[in-house]
């Protein structure tokens, strides 16, 4: 089965996907922070049996795996791909994860709340997105009562996620923005609107290759449609002024533009060692490039897929290895990818 | 005006305390404040609750926006039912379980508020459980059309959103 980032819509504008997440808790037990260890168990049971059932379809295109007893190593590499999130990570009660198989939806058991249903769509695409969400929501809820309150709505353990329970974000890739240092600007100007700028990795994480989430802040007081709504009219503001940014750049200096690009082509098909960090700006100047009709991108990866497969923990996959030696094995990899040879 | 302790320093810590219904005011300077404990207790940002949210949020957890909340009787609260206790809420910034909305609604009430401009939901609402809730919203969606129709004069379409809500409150 193709994952979502293969798509080749992921290589095409500056938002590369389009999450939604929601997040519920079972009535009548206690949030993860507080439960025991057999409640945590049946909460787990409960949550799986809802989606992975005799009665729903579902079951066939989902990979249940249970999450604290996999090695730290494996839920990294799981981190990186945005299977699963940070907590579920460091999470030592019984937890786990169900992910369908192009990876578009997983589902975790007792992260910070019970449940948290996540749904990517390649692209700018984020009605999708909440629109799998809600139903993933609607089916889970055919089993298994939420702990809801007719002022909070869905009662969450973090106050910043209570009401909707909603956080919608677009992983967007602006690098002119970035290298014009406008991102603080617009990270404030958005903040206003109730709007949040992250790295890729989410709070507290900084970017790579220009790969930043904008998503909602507020959950409570405006339905599901408005913090969307409101998402969009945010998005439509950052790729505008990603646009002007990439036409100032060119317009001042042309040559120094494409030189940049091919630079960075030529490391990546000639590199013998090479770090995470500058292979993601070197993808990143030409998924750019490539945008701009300077060169076709004409490679069986989106660049996208590429940055993922050379994190640090993807690297790692295969035996342990120094950081010299992942850099050796990356420079490796991305030769491959666009020489179509070592 | 001077803090109360030292008489030196102008007074910029304003304590209001409410214990058993009796309400004491305190004015100090923030050395004193300090000395005293009072700032541990009272500002988020030390006690860790405050590190819970980006910084954006910081600044609302203001020094005196809940002080009568935080008098020595409410510190002892504890949730019946997962037994979570207010400190442990304000060092963790994560509630145990939805009992835990209700016996720290004091402190929380604010903090929403603060970090969404509302505590009010109107977002989606649970199918099995949500019936009486949805007829209800409904009710308040009609009655607020309802009144700008009766505004506009368009009393054709009032008496169709009178005879709606009617219906509506029977279902209930």
């Amino acid at each position: 089965m193709a994952k979502w980032y293969e798509n080749s819509v992921v290589n095409d504008g500056i938002v590369i996907s389009s999450r939604v997440r929601l997040a519920r808790n079972v009535k009548k037990f206690p949030f993860p922070v507080q439960m025991k260890q057999e409640e945590a168990e049946e909460v787990l049971k409960m949550v799986k049996d809802a989606v992975m059932n005799d009665r729903t379809p579902l079951a066939n295109t989902f990979l249940f795996r249970r999450v604290d007893t996999l090695p730290m190593e494996e839920k990294r590499t799981m981190v990186e791909s945005h299977i699963i999130s940070p907590v579920l990570a460091q999470q030592q009660k019984p937890c786990a994860v169900m992910v369908k198989d192009d990876e578009t939806v997983s589902i975790m058991i007792n992260e910070e709340d019970h449940v948290r249903i996540q749904t990517i769509c390649p692209g700018e695409d984020i009605d999708a997105a909440w629109d799998l969400a809600d139903k993933l929501d609607n089916l889970i809820e055919e089993t298994v009562e939420y702990a809801y309150h007719e002022q909070a709505g869905f009662i969450t353990a973090c106050p910043t996620n209570m009401g909707t329970g909603l956080r919608a974000s677009f992983m967007v890739h602006v690098p002119s923005l970035e290298k014009t240092g406008q991102m603080p600007h617009l990270s404030r100007t958005l903040s206003r609107f109730g709007i949040t700028v992250r790295g890729i990795y989410g709070e507290g994480s900084d970017s790579l290759g220009g790969i930043y989430q904008i998503s909602n802040q507020i959950t409570l007081g405006q339905s599901e449609e408005e913090i969307i709504k409101n998402l969009k009219n945010a998005i439509h503001l950052v790729k505008e002024q990603e646009q002007k940014a990439r036409k100032a750049i060119r317009e001042k200096d042309e040559v120094a533009y494409e030189d940049q690009v091919y630079r960075a082509l030529g490391v990546l098909e000639q590199a013998r060692r090479i770090s995470a960090n500058e292979a993601a700006q070197c993808l990143s100047l030409l998924r750019e490039g490539a945008q701009e009709g300077i060169f076709h991108w004409n490679y069986p990866k989106t660049m996208y897929q590429i940055f993922i497969e050379t994190q640090p923990c993807h690297m790692q996959q295969g035996g342990s290895k120094t950081a010299a030696q992942r850099d050796v094995a990356r420079a490796n990899l991305l030769r491959q990818v666009f020489r179509g040879s070592h | 005006m001077l803090c109360e302790k030292c008489k030196k320093n102008p007074a910029t810590v304003h304590l209001k305390q409410v214990v058993n219904g009796v309400t004491t005011e305190q004015h100090l300077c923030a050395a004193c404040a300090e000395e005293g404990g009072y700032w541990q207790d009272m500002t988020w940002g030390h006690n860790g609750f405050g590190q819970l949210f980006d910084d954006m949020f910081q600044d609302m957890f203001h020094f005196s926006a809940a002080p009568e909340a935080l008098g020595t009787k409410a510190s002892g609260t504890r949730c019946p039912v997962c037994g979570m206790t207010l400190e442990q809420f304000k060092q963790g910034g994560k509630l145990g379980c939805a009992a835990c909305y209700d016996t720290f609604g004091p402190y929380l009430q604010p903090t929403l508020k603060s970090i969404h401009g509302s505590n009010e939901h109107k977002g989606k609402i649970p199918q099995k459980s949500g019936g009486q809730m949805m007829a209800r919203r409904e009710i308040g969606t009609l009655k607020r059309k309802l009144a700008v129709a009766i505004e506009k004069e368009e009393f054709e379409e009032a008496a169709k959103l009178r005879d709606r809500i009617r219906q509506l409150g029977k279902e209930e």
